[in-house]
């Protein structure tokens, strides 16, 4: 990259540097302790369960939102002086375009007011709306809006794009699109985070995730390596009477449920618990032992331990 | 900003209702009012009531205007656009631009319906009328503004229809200040709304400019303005 890092102490080079953010919404800690350093280039997920603290950490990214603690560099700047650059570019969840106008004002709009932009044709074109520049958002299907306003976080070529669960609303072929479309744009070596809560996008289309949960990062490494973390295995018996809260005491254990006398054990450790179980309760029966799928390793690492 | 601006100007022209409501409101009150005191041209009651429906239509016209930026809120279009080097004032300057746009007209009509009627003023006059009564709005897109920047998308609507009756009912535009008692008058010379009216008059009534009014009005314009440019920057939070 050759963007200049002015502030080498905030992770230089660092596309994104969050350092112990925090932020409290009354007594719900929506985040709380994010450290996360994002390079110039990576295709980021940041995945996690509705609640996990996903959009308020993408608000305090962008300056949205102001952290009780902790601080935000993008490329070395504040969200503030990268936003006036045009280095960012973003997709909120809650930023709903104004329906009486036609998607390329709305384009243009935004265009206008920033102090570098593409064409805006050219931004309709690569979010794949060019040929609905003239309607109306308001007549538009959710998933048009939604890239409608790709196109405008695309409009300042922006070096950081800030997706946040950028195809809810989109049907299977529009998100086909969608992806291809921001694929496109990250093979010319920008930098990209999503917040998503589906699994699957975050497997095919990021280089790296992180995994959210109760306002922490739980897990960050490549889909392999988070997948590997929770690489632990699901403990299916037949237990009459079990008590749910003490076999989630169990070691290795990280999720129960249980169905009349079928109990299913979501482990961390399955061998740990198995021998635990077998110790406590000897008239278990019918045990199977299976692998995880990614499914599993996402619900092992996001339950929370209340649960 | 021009370009917000043509944009902002084409979106409120693609709502017909708000503008026909807007537009439309005064001039319906006008004629009621004529119908209901049936005023005389010679005795300068006519105009007076004229004077004073322009007011209204212009009040209504600009705080209305500045109201919608409440659902622009709710839609998190704020959000957005902080995301562009647009600061909050020129967001609020853009928007303070759209409700002088649709207060002229609103002014203008209910002249013209005026003319119609049978008031009789010397062209200059005509336009004199127009000018000061139009520059006289801002404050009120100030205040819409900040009626904007206060409510949500559901409390706009009332908030504004409450913000312009009471500023028209204790600003001497609905019941003339001559027979309110004397605390009332005093409560009316503080108002924006007093002084629009009484700003607008004095060309076709005659009289100096009154230069405590201009202050008046000044001091709302800046008071509701830094108030909604504040306001605003705080609402950053949460849409």
């Amino acid at each position: 990259m050759d963007e200049p890092h002015p502030t080498p102490a905030a992770a230089a080079g660092a596309a994104v540097a969050l350092t112990g953010l925090r932020r409290s919404y009354g007594e719900i800690r929506a985040v709380d302790g994010v450290d996360l350093t994002i390079a110039p280039g990576e295709v980021v997920a940041l995945l996690g369960p509705n609640g996990a603290g996903k959009s308020t950490t993408v608000d305090l990214l962008l300056g949205l939102s102001r952290p009780d603690a902790g601080g935000v560099r993008l490329f070395g700047r504040t969200p503030r002086e990268a936003v006036q650059e045009g280095l960012v570019g973003a997709m909120l969840q809650s930023g709903g375009f104004p329906e009486e106008l036609t998607a390329g004002e709305a384009v243009r709009l935004v265009a206008a007011l920033q102090r570098r932009a593409m064409p805006p044709a050219e931004a309709l074109r690569r979010a794949g709306v060019a040929d609905i520049a003239g309607q109306r958002l308001g007549r538009m299907s959710g998933g048009q809006r939604q890239r409608v306003r790709f196109a405008a976080a695309l409009v300042t070529d922006p070096d950081l794009l800030v997706l946040d669960e950028p195809t809810v609303a989109m049907d299977v072929r529009a998100r086909r699109e969608f992806w291809a479309a921001m694929r496109d744009y990250a093979g010319g070596g920008r930098t990209v985070l999503f917040a998503t809560h589906y699994l699957a996008e975050a497997e095919e289309f990021a280089d790296r995730v992180v995994l959210m949960r109760a306002g922490r990062i739980v897990a960050d490494g490549s889909v392999a390596a988070v997948r590997s973390l929770a690489a632990g295995r699901v403990v299916a018996l037949s237990l009459p009477g079990a008590d749910p809260w003490a076999l989630g005491a169990l070691p290795g254990v990280a999720d129960v449920r249980v169905d009349g006398d079928r109990v299913r054990l979501t482990c961390t450790d399955s061998d740990a618990a198995l021998r635990a179980l077998l110790h406590v309760h000897p008239t278990a029966h019918d045990i199977e032992v299976t692998a995880h799928g990614l499914e599993d390793a996402f619900v092992a690492l996001t339950a929370s331990e209340e649960d | 900003m021009p370009t917000m601006l043509l944009i902002e100007a084409r979106r409120l022209l693609r709502s017909p209702q708000f503008l026909v409501f807007t537009i439309g409101f005064p001039v319906a009150f006008f004629l009621i009012f004529v119908g209901i005191y049936a005023p005389s041209q010679e005795d300068g009651s006519l105009v007076a009531l004229m004077l004073s429906m322009a007011a209204f239509g212009a009040i209504t016209a600009s705080v209305s205007t500045g109201g919608l930026v409440a659902t622009e809120r709710s839609l998190g279009w704020n959000r957005q656009l902080r995301l562009t080097p647009l600061p909050a004032w020129g967001y609020l300057a853009v928007k303070a631009a759209v409700a002088m746009l649709v207060a002229l007209p609103a002014l203008a009509l209910v002249l013209v319906v005026g003319a119609v009627m049978g008031v009789d003023l010397p062209v200059l006059t005509w336009l004199q009328v127009l000018a000061v009564g139009w520059a006289g709005v801002l404050p009120f897109a100030a205040i819409g503004l900040l009626v904007g920047t206060l409510a949500t998308q559901e409390s706009a609507q009332g908030a504004t229809m409450v913000t312009m009756l009471l500023f028209s009912l204790l600003g001497g535009i609905f019941i003339p200040v001559a027979i309110l008692p004397p605390v009332m008058v005093t409560v009316a010379q503080a108002l924006p709304s007093y002084w629009l009216a009484d700003l607008a008059s004095r060309p076709a009534v005659g009289g100096g400019v009154p230069w405590e009014g201009v202050a008046v009005l000044a001091a709302w314009f800046a008071v509701a303005g830094a108030l909604a440019v504040w306001r605003y920057r705080r609402d950053a939070v949460r849409a």
